[in-house]
């Protein structure tokens, strides 16, 4: 009997020890990306995208504040002087400088525009600065209606990028920086001047599919439930809390052992020689053929898994139609397991022996960060109500079970309904 | 194509091209060991996936006093090894009935058993048994550092190897009636 254990372990490790077998692709793709998570490629691009995003808000909170500084100090007027108009005069002159595109000379005007305008800080008596401004081309502002108004725009303290200092208003509109860079100010004011900046509060639902990427292509399904307070007008932070709830399949292989039936055969009784042909003749009965059989089988149960939720965005609102605006939004939402709710199985079978259950479902992983993007629309029921909905498009950047390292990138697509109740 | 040793300077460096072919070069071999640990397809999957990650991270502490494979190997055989401590959640005491299976195989049916057929038969084994038997008759661990590594005793070592012989054996008995 050795010799048989030794012929069978000879023969599996003569065979096996230097078997090869080709791996799926998906395997190298998940290794790679992993390599590149770790790597300073991918450091370089978060440092990069938090650099953007710090320079951004920095710019976005400096012009708002230097909003509310001018509209603290609208006493302030300016006086239509001489040299008022003689700074006009050169304004248009740097216009024209500018758009025969001699750098060099716009520089020099710009800076001696600059000094000008700095020396004629303190100046004393009160005239409409409408008068002054008129004489000037006004950018009306696309995309911030509170600003139609320009009464409220003072040249001498509002700040622009370095370039444009001293330019504002007088290039042609392709040439006028301020203009794109009033995209980041975004915060619109009304005619008084006062910021018509929002807070809201928002509680959203968000039926989501998952698809794990699974060898199966599995598909899973689970509801979010979110409370957010949203910040900003045009351009819009979004950040809060909520909860996920996720199904998901417990998996449990089953092992067992059984008397059963594997075949008959023919059990030989009696024979006889056949006098004419010489041949045996057997007489024979139908056995049946038992022996303890190994069964294997499988079952699902459905396990639920809550997440506590915080989710994170910026977005910016794209176009309005009266009651109607279209909104894009990206940013991320770091979950963390809370709660999982797994049932199992009882297996019973009287026939059955050495029953052994093995839990195969995946462990969850407890945490885990995804990106989400959606392009959303919302409607103004009411002053203070906005209803809202977004096709959300999440990206997990982690697998969500802890050890099922899924070849391809776990993804969804939801669907997020919200009521949104603005504060001011 | 670069050289080992090249390769494994480039790969520390992180260039995805050597990451790639230190993948190509070794991936076949270690799935085949992967295979023989799993129980099925997508655990092999799972296993030399995070063996080559670790493969990578480690390639640091390679010191070159070994064969790369060899090295590569053993990370590969602690994955697995790990896998299954994780995956350890109900301890398989299925006994095997001795009266009815233990019969020797004749010599002449091995030589027909394909390779296919002995990867089935290494899967069908409980996941203990599977264990031992791939670490002391594949790996050639000894039942004190089976022991150790999977923190049992060597009696229960000695013991689940006996029988995972014994359930190959049936196994090769059951593929033996098939066959004729």
């Amino acid at each position: 009997m050795d010799e048989g254990f030794n012929n069978i372990e000879d023969l599996l490790k003569g065979t096996l020890d230097g078997y090869k077998k080709q791996p799926s692709p998906k395997v190298w793709k998940a290794v790679s990306l992993k390599l590149f998570f770790r790597s300073s490629l991918f450091y370089a691009s978060v440092f990069i995208l938090l650099v953007g995003i710090g320079t951004g808000s920095y710019f976005y909170f400096s012009v708002n504040n230097t909003i509310q500084e001018v509209n603290a100090n609208s006493d302030i007027l300016l006086k239509p002087t001489n040299e008022t108009d003689q700074l006009v005069s050169e304004s248009n002159t740097l216009k024209e400088t500018f758009e025969s595109g001699n750098e060099e000379q716009i520089i020099t005007n710009n800076t001696k525009l600059k000094d000008k305008i700095e020396n004629n800080e303190k100046i004393s008596e009160v005239p409409p600065a409408s008068e002054v401004l008129a004489k000037t081309q006004i950018n009306k502002y696309p995309g911030l209606p509170g600003l139609n108004s320009d009464d409220n725009i003072n040249p001498m303290t509002t700040i622009y990028p370095p370039f444009t200092y001293g330019m504002v208003n007088t290039l042609p509109e392709y040439l006028n920086l301020t203009s794109a860079y009033s995209g980041f100010n975004i915060v619109p004011k009304d005619d008084y001047g006062r910021l018509e900046a929002s807070f809201a509060l928002g509680a959203f639902i968000t039926p989501e599919l998952i698809f794990l990427n699974d060898e199966d292509n599995s598909k899973k399904s689970a509801i979010n439930i979110d409370v957010t307070g949203v910040y900003g007008n045009n351009l819009f932070f979004e950040a809060g809390i909520g909860v996920s709830i996720s199904e998901d399949d417990g998996k449990y292989d089953i092992k067992y052992s059984q008397y059963d039936s594997i075949g008959y055969f023919y059990q030989v009784n009696s024979f006889k020689i056949d006098p004419a042909s010489g041949q045996p003749v057997f007489k024979t009965t139908l056995e049946g053929l038992y022996d303890t059989v190994n069964y294997n089988t499988s079952e699902t149960v459905n396990n639920y898994y809550t997440y506590l939720r915080i989710p994170v965005y910026a977005g910016y609102k794209i176009r309005e139609f009266k009651r109607l605006s279209i909104f894009l939004k990206a940013g991320g939402i770091y979950s963390i397991l809370v709660k999982s709710i797994e049932p199992g199985i009882d297996y019973t079978n009287d026939n059955a022996t050495d029953i052994v259950i093995e839990d195969e479902t995946p462990n969850r992983i407890h945490s885990y960060f995804k990106l989400s993007a959606s392009l959303g629309l919302s409607y103004r029921l009411s002053n203070s109500f906005d209803l809202s909905v977004e096709p959300v498009y999440n990206y997990y950047m982690q697998p969500v079970y802890e050890r099922r390292l899924t070849n391809k990138a776990t993804w969804s697509i939801g669907l997020r309904f919200g009521l949104l109740y603005k504060i001011k | 194509m670069y050289s080992e040793a090249e390769l494994i300077g480039r790969c520390l460096k992180n260039e995805p091209k050597a990451q790639a072919q230190f993948y190509k070069l070794f991936a076949p071999k270690m799935y085949g060991v992967c295979f023989r640990f799993a129980k099925n397809k997508m655990e092999a999957d799972d296993i030399l996936q995070e063996g080559f990650i670790k493969v990578f991270f480690n390639l640091k502490s390679y010191r070159g006093d070994g064969a790369l494979e060899g090295w590569v190997r053993r990370t590969i055989v602690n994955t697995a090894i790990n896998y299954y401590k994780r995956n350890l959640k109900y301890q398989n005491d299925l006994e095997i009935e001795k009266a009815d299976t233990m019969h020797s195989a004749d010599n002449g049916i091995l030589d027909t058993i394909s390779v296919n057929d002995l990867i089935n038969l290494i899967h069908e084994l409980p996941v203990g048994y599977r264990m031992v038997f791939n670490l002391n008759v594949i790996e050639g661990y000894t039942h004190k550092e089976i022991a150790e590594i999977l923190n049992i005793s060597e009696n229960t070592s000695k013991s689940q190897l006996s029988r995972a012989r014994q359930s190959l054996q049936a196994k090769v008995n059951k593929l033996n009636t098939i066959v004729y």
